[in-house]
């Protein structure tokens, strides 16, 4: 019985070969020292029966499974002597025997172990925070989702995973082309990748969903793949959605209470007035209306008309001049920089209506004078007025552009900003009249919206109108004088 | 107009106001006052004459819902007439529920004005008339003696002379006796006309002996 294994000595596996009858006919120096750890002596061991001093205690029984059997057999065992993992093939060899060979799976274990735990902690994390990865190979169009992925997107985690030109199916049609024009943007740039979308499931529920991705490059540089997440922010959306209406209800309210103040405080105000008047008319019509008529009384009550006439007016003129009061200062400021920050506060409320917005700000725009929140509210009027314009348009478009020009007003140079949407439009007498105090053609408006955007602009000596705009909608526009730089 | 001259108080904050309808009655020949607060008028000596109130709702110091309450609460009613600067509904329920003739909104017309004050007025005069009237029999029932009262008490309870007699414990003759006096006294024509009387009259308290 001669020596073969011996040749293998170097390599890390411990191999042994038992005969038909049980009995060690060679083993190679890990197998040795494996023994000599259990406190055997190998030297005496070969040719004995060899079954019960195999470690790990399930390989005496898996050896002789094979034995009888005659079919390979792999298993891993926990080896408690050495504290670690060992696997064990046993596969029947042509002179009716068996050969083991023994491995130090431990290290392995170890890392499948980490790979499993940190697949799970990755699932877990992408379920609880509704974020789903992907990973999306140009060169083959390849695509690759995380089961959370699947899941946002209402599909069967074991199912196919999508091409690029499906995904694009499953996307609300509004968004299709923007996400596409940013994919193909951030590829060209082989730079980040970023965008809102609405994703349509396939029982027809919408979900916001936001996307991130960066590029990863290989060594020759090329762009290989892009990875990124998708994040659930419907909630979130739908809360910021619910919070803005609620605002927006609430300075609604807030508007009108202040109306229904002013009202019946001018009311009463002017009553009193009023009824002086009624009743000093009445008397002098008394006094004149007598057998013989008393033109002394009845001239005093006339007196006492005119005085109170006189009254109601002031009264008119100081609640006028209560809505010129401006506590605000005009200060020289940037129109593009006010424009920003009106669309800004409108950005929640545009996205509600689903409205894009086009700013097509000019560069190099003189300074104004201006109070600049006044001159923000009325860019948020018109906005508010523009997006509601839109509300009932579904064939087409909606949306909203934002510009800024130079212009000039009575020989000065002045700035222009125009706000045009694809909504309604206006008819020629809401062209006309649409600045009027109380006039809207809303059901729910109370038409003050424009008239003080009027008298805001006014009080900047400004001017604002209205045009139709073709094929459609409405273009509002005001223009406010320049500042004065040659005084600054 | 008939009778004793009337007046009306106008109670009102803003001085044009009162002064206005001052003129609008007076050149109907409706004798007017003018008060600027409830407590100016309240510690002004009223005449004794049909009256009045066209009161502000709204006076600085006790309000005119007050002023009506103190007034309910005194001897001497008198009809109010609320004029405001706002529809205040609730105020307004209030104040006609607490007895006001007329609730007005400022500014209002002349006529309404005019006529609630002329309604006022006839209501309070006939209501003085009647309270006149009660007035004057009281007195006559509180000029009876006792033992006349004694009689007239049961007879006008339907008794005949001889049940009040074997009911007071006196002699038929003499309820006939104090029968006449009581007659005499509270100037009854016949016992019908006594019973109405002492209906009329309410129950006067009975003078103790």
């Amino acid at each position: 019985m001669g020596r073969d294994l011996t040749i293998l000595d170097g390599v890390g596996d411990a191999l042994y070969a038992i005969d038909a009858r049980g009995r060690l006919r060679d083993l190679n120096a890990s197998a040795e020292a494996r023994l000599r750890r259990d406190g055997r002596d190998p030297a005496r061991l070969i040719g004995t029966v060899v079954w019960e001093q195999l470690s790990p205690p399930p390989l005496p029984a898996a050896c002789r499974r094979v034995m009888a059997g005659r079919r390979p057999l792999t298993r891993d065992d926990y080896d408690e002597a050495v504290g670690g993992w060992i696997e064990s093939r046993i596969c029947p060899t042509p002179d009716g025997g068996i050969a083991v060979v023994q491995r130090d799976i431990t290290e392995r274990k170890r890392v499948e172990e980490q790979g499993r735990r940190a697949r799970a902690y990755l699932a877990d994390a992408q379920r609880l925070s509704r974020t789903g990865s992907w990973a999306f190979t140009p060169a083959t169009g390849e695509v690759v989702w995380s089961r959370e992925h699947f899941i946002i997107f209402g599909l069967d985690p074991d199912g196919p995973v999508p091409t690029f030109a499906s995904i694009l199916e499953r996307i609300h049609p509004d968004d299709r082309s923007r996400l596409e024009h940013a994919f193909m943007d951030a590829m060209a740039a082989r730079g980040d990748f970023a965008a809102e979308i609405r994703v349509v499931r396939p029982d027809g529920a919408v979900r916001h969903v936001a996307s991130l991705a960066r590029p990863a490059f290989d060594d020759a540089g090329t762009l290989s793949e892009y990875v990124g997440t998708i994040i659930d922010v419907t909630e979130r959306r739908e809360a910021d959605a619910a919070l803005h209406h609620a605002q927006a209800e609430l300075a609604h309210v807030a508007r009108v209470a202040t109306m229904g103040e002013l009202a019946a405080s001018l009311a009463h105000e002017l009553g009193q007035p009023l009824a002086a008047i009624v009743a000093n008319g009445g008397a002098a019509l008394g006094f004149l209306g007598r057998s013989s008529p008393d033109v002394g009384k009845a001239i005093d009550a006339v007196r006492g008309m005119i005085e109170d006439a006189e009254r109601a007016g002031d009264t008119i003129a100081a609640t006028r001049a209560l809505f010129r009061k401006s506590t605000a200062v005009k200060q020289v400021v940037d129109v593009n920089t006010m424009l920003r920050a009106a669309l800004a506060c409108v950005a929640p409320e545009l996205r509600r209506h689903a409205v894009a917005v086009r700013e097509e700000l000019a560069d190099a725009l003189p300074s104004v004078r201006a109070v600049a929140v006044q001159v923000q509210q009325v860019v948020v009027n018109l906005v508010i007025n523009a997006s509601e314009a839109m509300a009932a348009v579904t064939e087409r478009r909606r949306e909203l552009v934002v510009r800024s020009l130079p212009d000039e007003l009575e020989g000065r140079p002045a700035v222009r900003v125009e706000i045009e949407d694809s909504g309604i439009g206006l008819g020629p007498d809401d062209v006309r009249r649409v600045f009027d105090a109380f006039y809207t053609t809303k059901t729910e408006g109370l038409g003050m919206g424009l008239s003080i955007s009027r008298s805001i602009v006014e009080a900047h000596e400004g001017r604002i109108w209205a045009t139709t705009r073709r094929p459609e909608g409405a273009t509002l526009r005001f223009v406010i004088p320049a500042a004065d730089v040659a005084g600054a | 107009m008939t009778g004793t001259p009337s007046v009306v108080f106008v109670v009102d904050d803003d001085r044009s106001v009162r002064e206005g309808v001052k003129r609008l009655l007076e050149s109907r020949e409706i004798q007017a006052e003018t008060f600027a607060t409830a407590e100016a008028f309240l510690a002004c000596p009223r005449p004794d004459a049909p009256a009045c109130l066209v009161l502000d709702i709204q006076l600085p110091g006790a309000g005119g819902l007050d002023l009506q309450h103190a007034l309910n609460r005194s001897a001497r009613t008198l009809p109010i007439i609320f004029i405001t600067g706002h529809g205040d509904v609730p105020r307004s329920v209030q104040a006609m529920k607490a007895g006001a003739v007329e609730f007005l909104t400022k500014p209002f017309r002349s006529e309404r004005l005019l006529d609630a004050v002329r309604d006022a007025l006839a209501c309070d005069r006939a209501d003085r008339e009647a309270r006149a009237a009660q007035d004057a029999l009281r007195a006559r029932v509180t000029s009876l003696t006792r033992r006349e009262r004694d009689v007239m008490d049961l007879l006008v309870s339907g008794l005949l002379n001889k049940q009040v007699a074997t009911r007071l414990g006196i002699a038929e003759i003499t309820v006939k006796v104090r029968r006449a006096a009581v007659m005499r006294k509270m100037r009854a024509p016949s016992l019908v006309d006594l019973a109405r009387m002492v209906d009329r009259a309410g129950a006067p308290p009975r003078g103790r002996t």
